[in-house]
């Protein structure tokens, strides 16, 4: 029997028969019954665990149980109507309480933690909001680590980061924006914007592409990411994630937009653009001079992470007379019996690598030290002894490894692992011909590309000449002309 | 219908693709591994009694270079190869047939040229190392002297294992700390000997007689093992060798360029005393002028000096006593600089560059006289002044002597 | 609506277009010493050119060289001039890829087929052209400071390792102008001067149309400063004679570079650096010809045409001189000739005459 999703007009027993066929005989539903005075029957029902326990025994029952005796209302069974509109008016002291009439909302109300009441016969039931699910405390950021600068970081519930969010930007014009998305798990979404900051265009952009969102569930931002990236492939993230609510205060500070999704403590900034990948939060904590310089050595770094093996391979193998003499033979003495070609000998080190960072993630804390030692003994010294690969191979990917390091966001560093190989292979393939033919293929892809109609590699090219005094370096918060709003002003 | 035979470009693409995965496994034949080719580091041409040319290669052993590697051997640091043929390149060529692995040529430091081969030219000996693109232009040339240019190659050195970059570091170290060395690198050859108007001089290398076995490891386990010496210089008319002449003669061509660094001079002064001076810096400035088909050659030296060492009792007190020292230096500059002008008139080879000064000076002179240049030259008047200012003395005044003896 | 590309990126696009080809081949080295006078004047010249060029475009605003053409002088005519402006640009992309194909061919890959050398360089063309002229315009602007940085870079190098010899260049006033003359016309002002007609494909794409004038004018003269500086250290390091007689001269000056046995043989770079001025040219060209053939066959979607276009290109880059020396000798002894003083100097000012007496008759 295809259960009906309208009005509710049914007694106590019918009422909970349904429920249960809705949401299957779950353990975790909890119906308290009432019997007052054999007049007016009436049920309490909620989900535990993602309810406020507090809440429901002292702003629900309890009022409810010291007026029932007194109450004219309770006396006439037919009238649950004015019965339901006299506890939400003058009973019941929680915070929000609404009278809903289908069922829909009644389930959906349910799952997401909030108490319903019903009684016998009504054709209308109360719902109060009692959500509350248990969540870790506000915590230091674990991804996103600084020297100097506040130390909270956004947790997995929606509210309490909008709440960091706001407790940064103390102004009437901070926008919130809730929403639902996913069908299923029916996620709490927020877009954060400032209303007299935001450029409109890109913001008229940014609620499209959530609103037209079909996914049946959402579990981390990432899933809303790449509906918000255009729909050409690229390796380059066009959007930028944080835990640190100050990140995300300070890029809604310069014109961004910002969106959180309930469960996850990262949330997403748009538009952002090629540069962007490279600043640090510290970058506005310290002084300009050092934090400038650190911008360039990061930028300078990603470089070399992404160039190093290729260049390394195209000089040896195609060009060697751009080595020193002396240097030449000393590489050359070193791969003396080295029985794989040198690509070759880079690819099995870096993939060597790549596995070694993955397993450094996923293994269990207590095994960690294992894997280090594996890695660095028996994989580092043990090859290099046996002849297997030339030492300088291995400073090669050492170099290449540690400036991947120092590259701030994942998803940026992530990009230059995965294209370090086509410059490998290039350099091989044809010397620094090869490398420079794929920078100018790289270069064609991302300069086409645009983050939300921006463009990606905005201040650098198009060159904006205002724009630089927070591009490659930073200068002084005090001689920065405009602190605010950057992305109207560059676009 | 052209619309239809163009065909969608994503198609295109896709068919470049694959042209292009194909490329990848057709190309890759400038691939060349480290390990598998041979740094060729030095040449040296040699003219064999049948007139024809012999090359010797020299390339290197790079595991008996560095100790770096765990399979170093012991042997020398360096092999050579040689090959016999009617042009240079010919004997190149069949030299290369002896080698293991292919040569590679960007790492050329030094061609040696015999003295043989220098008398009969230089470009034609070059023409080949000119042309091919991998050979540097930097590359150092030195002529032999009185020994074939394969047995400068052949002899084993101590401290710098490769013979053939002991040798540059012995050339440039001459050059930058004595003064009284020249060495050139090919595209300075061929532009000077091109240039109307100033002759080459090389300084050439020589092996100290007698001794043997340099070729044998043994010569480096002694303290003083035998390598080969920059004794002179070869002084070229055009591209053949005409005269030679000891060491440090060719100090006036570098004044004369303003190339000098640093030298050492020594001249006598008063009776039986000596000095040593350390000049710093010398320049000098050229004039030329041709007056009545005779050319007047002038030329103005300007220079800072040192005293290194005072041999015989002196006393250095104030600006007078300076005086016979800064004159004694200047003499002897100047003494060296006329034998050399001496010499270069002798056999009509424009070394110090008058006639390209001359060519700056007098740009209508020159082209009247630029055919007839040499034999003017060996007619010219000069004149020579010399200034030598010395600004400190070392650490001392008085020069050290016993002087009770003398005040008895 | 269509791409437009701003002023900077098109300064950028001219100058490494201008720098391209004319720093690889030194064209002012017929001239000996002097190459710099005649890279100078005949910068000036190219000036007066390229005022003819804007002023066509003043009339036209919005139409490419091959468009005007046939409101000028007819339907018939015009679209066989614009045919001819068409395939004189594929022509001439052929011409620069033959050149840098020879270029890395000689110099670093020679055991590497030409096709494949030639087939990439064509394929990353082919992608740049397809990702549009805004594209191609942002790309110019960062590999204008990247090529210009090492570019200098160099000649610090060269400084630092005390190769300029000023004696060179002395002495400094010439004394026989008429080859300075020779290398003035048509050598250097047809070869990165006229060429500057390509760019009258590419005004409409321009997003201020009032400074098209100013911003070209500012870029030929810097291209041809550069090229005359360029000139000048060449022949202060090697001197008439070797830049004469070497294939590539700036590359000859290059490998001298050797700064404490570290810095050393520089030419792989310089090679590099000069294969991606090259490319730059050969997008202009490149994009000069699609859009050509696309007006004249009257294609929309002007995609479509790059790949067939491209292929006839690289096919043609081959096909147009059996070996370098000759594809040298044609382009010195022909071309200008026969090419570049009818459609860069003769049909241009023909054209504007034209225009002009039209313009009149159509105020009065």
């Amino acid at each position: 029997m295809a259960i009906q999703r309208g009005l509710i007009n049914e007694n106590i027993e019918q009422f909970k028969v349904h429920l249960e066929k809705e949401l299957g005989a779950n353990s975790d539903l909890l119906i308290r019954e009432f019997q007052l005075h054999n007049r007016v029957d009436l049920i309490i029902v909620y989900i535990d665990g993602i309810c406020d326990k507090q809440v429901i025994e002292t702003s629900i029952i309890k009022p409810i149980l010291e007026v029932c005796n007194d109450s004219f209302y309770f006396n006439e069974p037919n009238r649950t109507t004015e019965l339901n509109n006299y506890l939400k008016d003058q009973v019941l002291s929680a915070s929000e309480v609404e009278i809903a009439s289908t069922w829909d909302t009644i389930l959906s109300s349910l799952v997401s933690g909030n108490t319903v009441i019903f009684f016998n016969k009504s054709s209308e039931v109360l719902v109060i909001g009692t959500k509350s699910i248990d969540s870790r405390s506000i915590s230091e950021p674990t991804t996103q680590v600084l020297v100097r600068g506040p130390k909270d970081s956004f947790t997995e519930k929606i509210r309490t980061n909008s709440s960091l969010v706001r407790s940064r930007i103390q102004h009437p014009s901070l926008r919130i924006e809730f929403s639902k998305l996913g069908e299923r798990t029916q996620t709490d979404i927020a877009i954060l914007y400032i209303e007299d900051l935001v450029d409109a265009s890109i913001l008229k952009k940014v609620k499209e592409k959530v609103k037209n969102i079909k996914i049946d569930g959402i579990l981390e931002s990432r899933y809303i990411e790449s509906f918000l990236e255009d729909e050409t492939y690229s390796p380059f993230p066009r959007t930028f994630n944080t835990e640190r609510p100050d990140v995300m205060a300070g890029n809604l500070l310069e014109g961004r937009i910002g969106i959180l999704v309930n469960g996850t403590p990262f949330g997403l900034i748009c538009p952002t653009l090629l540069m962007d990948h490279f600043k640090t939060a510290e970058d506005y904590y310290e002084k300009s001079d050092i934090s400038s310089l650190m911008r360039l050595l990061r930028i300078f770094s990603f470089i070399i992470s992404l160039l190093t093996p290729g260049v390394y391979v195209a000089l040896v193998t195609h060009h060697i007379g751009m080595i020193p003499t002396n240097l030449a033979v000393s590489i050359a003495a070193q791969r003396e019996g080295v029985p794989f070609p040198t690509v070759v000998e880079i690819f099995l080190l870096e993939v060597t690598f790549e596995i070694l960072r993955e397993a450094g993630i996923r293994i269990p804390r207590a095994s960690g030290q294992a894997a280090s030692i594996v890695g660095a003994l028996i994989i580092g010294q043990g090859v290099v002894e046996a002849g297997f690969v030339s030492s300088v191979s291995t400073i090669i990917v050492a170099l290449t490894a540690i400036s991947s390091f120092a590259v701030p966001q994942y998803s940026i560093g992530a990009t230059g692992r995965i294209l370090r190989f086509v410059f490998l292979f290039m350099g091989a393939f044809i010397g620094l011909y090869g490398i420079m033919l794929s920078l100018f293929f790289i270069g064609f892809h991302i300069a086409k590309l645009n983050s939300f109609g921006v463009p990606y590699l905005l201040p650098v090219t198009p060159f904006n000449t205002a724009a630089q005094q927070d591009n490659f370096i930073r200068m002084p918060w005090r001689q920065m002309k405009r602190k605010n709003n950057k992305i109207r002003d560059e676009k | 219908m052209v619309r239809d035979m163009i065909g969608t470009f994503s198609k295109g693409f896709k068919v470049l693709a694959i042209i292009s995965l194909c490329s990848f496994l057709a190309a890759c034949s400038d691939y060349k591994e480290v390990n598998q080719i041979s740094f060729a580091i030095g040449v040296a041409l040699d003219k064999e009694n049948d007139g024809t040319y012999k090359a010797t290669l020299q390339v290197v052993n790079p595991s008996n270079v560095t100790s770096a590697s765990s399979t170093g051997g012991q042997g020398p640091a360096i092999l050579n190869y040689q090959g016999q043929g009617r042009t240079v390149g010919e004997a190149m060529w069949k030299s290369f047939e002896k080698l293991p692995r292919p040569a590679s040529f960007p790492h050329l430091e030094i061609v040696v040229i015999s003295e043989a081969i220098a008398k009969e030219g230089l470009l034609n000996a070059l023409e080949l190392f000119d042309r091919e693109p991998d050979v540097r232009l930097s590359t150092a040339v030195t002529v032999s002297h009185n020994s074939s240019a394969c047995s400068i190659l052949n002899a084993l050195t101590p401290l710098n294992k490769i013979p053939s970059n002991s040798l540059i570091s012995n050339l440039e170290n001459i050059k930058k700390v004595a003064g009284t060395g020249q060495s050139l690198t090919i595209s300075q050859i061929i532009q000077y000997i091109k240039d109307d108007g100033q002759e080459v001089a090389i300084s050439t290398v020589a092996l100290p007689k007698k001794k043997k076995s340099t070729g044998d490891l043994s010569n480096l386990e002694k303290a003083s093992p035998t390598s080969p010496e920059i004794d002179g210089t070869a002084f070229f008319k055009e591209d053949k060798w005409v005269t030679w002449s000891k060491n440090h003669e060719i100090r006036p061509v570098l004044i004369a360029y303003n190339e000098m660094k640093s030298s050492y001079i020594t001249a006598p002064f008063e009776k039986h005393k000596f000095v040593t001076a350390h000049l710093l810096t010398v320049k000098s400035k050229k004039y030329t002028t041709v007056k009545d088909g005779i050319p007047y050659l002038k030329m103005n030296v300007k220079g800072i000096a040192e005293i290194e060492e005072i041999k015989g009792l002196y006393t250095l007190e104030n600006d007078k006593d300076l005086q016979p020292i800064e004159k004694s230096v200047e003499e002897e500059i100047k003494k060296e600089i006329k034998k050399m002008i001496a010499l270069t008139q002798k056999y009509q080879t424009d070394t110090l560059g008058f006639g390209k000064q001359l060519s700056f000076q007098h740009p209508s002179q020159w082209k009247y006289y630029r055919k007839s240049w040499s034999s003017l030259y060996q007619k010219a008047q000069t004149e020579v002044h010399v200034d030598i200012s010395i600004k400190t003395a070392g650490s001392r005044t008085h020069s050290n002597q016993f002087q009770r003896g003398e005040t008895q | 609506m269509k791409e437009k590309i701003n002023t900077i990126q098109f300064f950028c696009l001219i100058v490494l277009f201008e720098i391209g080809s004319a720093l690889l081949l030194e064209v002012g080295r017929s001239a000996g010493k002097y190459g710099w006078i005649s890279l100078i004047v005949a910068g000036l010249l190219g000036c007066i050119l390229y005022l003819v060029y804007t002023k066509l475009h003043t009339y036209y605003p919005s139409l490419p060289l091959t468009q005007y053409t046939q409101l000028i002088w007819g339907k018939h005519i015009g679209i066989i001039i614009s045919f001819l402006y068409a395939l004189y640009f594929m022509y001439m992309a052929a011409r620069i890829l033959r050149d840098f194909t020879a270029l890395l061919l000689i110099m670093a890959y020679r055991n590497t087929s030409p096709v494949i050398l030639a087939a990439l360089m064509m394929g990353v063309c082919m992608y740049g052209i397809k990702q549009g002229i805004q594209t191609i315009g942002r790309v110019a602007l960062a590999g204008f400071v990247l090529l210009f940085s090492i570019l200098f870079l160099i000649i610090i190098f060269q400084w630092i390792n005390g190769l300029l010899d000023v004696e060179n260049v002395r002495p400094i006033i010439p004394r026989d102008w008429s080859p300075i003359l020779h290398t003035i016309f048509p050598t250097a002002l047809t070869i990165p001067f006229g060429e500057m007609i390509a760019f009258s494909m590419i005004f409409p794409d321009l997003d201020q149309k009032s400074k098209v004038k100013k911003i070209g004018l500012y870029a030929i003269i810097a291209s041809c400063l550069f090229l005359a500086f360029s000139s000048i250290v060449n022949i202060m390091i090697l001197n008439e004679d070797i830049v004469e007689s070497s294939i590539f001269p700036l590359l000859s000056a290059a490998s001298l570079v050797d700064i404490a046995h570290f810095i050393t043989r520089l030419e792989a770079l310089v090679v590099i650096t000069l294969v991606t001025l090259g490319i730059f040219k050969l997008l202009v060209f490149f994009y000069c010809t699609v859009i050509g053939i696309a007006d004249i066959l009257q294609i929309k979607n002007q995609n479509k045409l790059i790949l067939p276009i491209g292929l006839l290109i690289l096919t043609l880059s081959f096909a147009i001189a059996p070996n370098y020396i000759e594809h040298i000798y044609i382009g010195i002894h022909k071309v200008p000739y026969y090419l570049h003083i009818p459609l860069q100097i003769v049909v241009p000012i023909l054209l504007l005459l034209t225009a002009f007496i039209k313009n009149r008759k159509k105020h009065n």
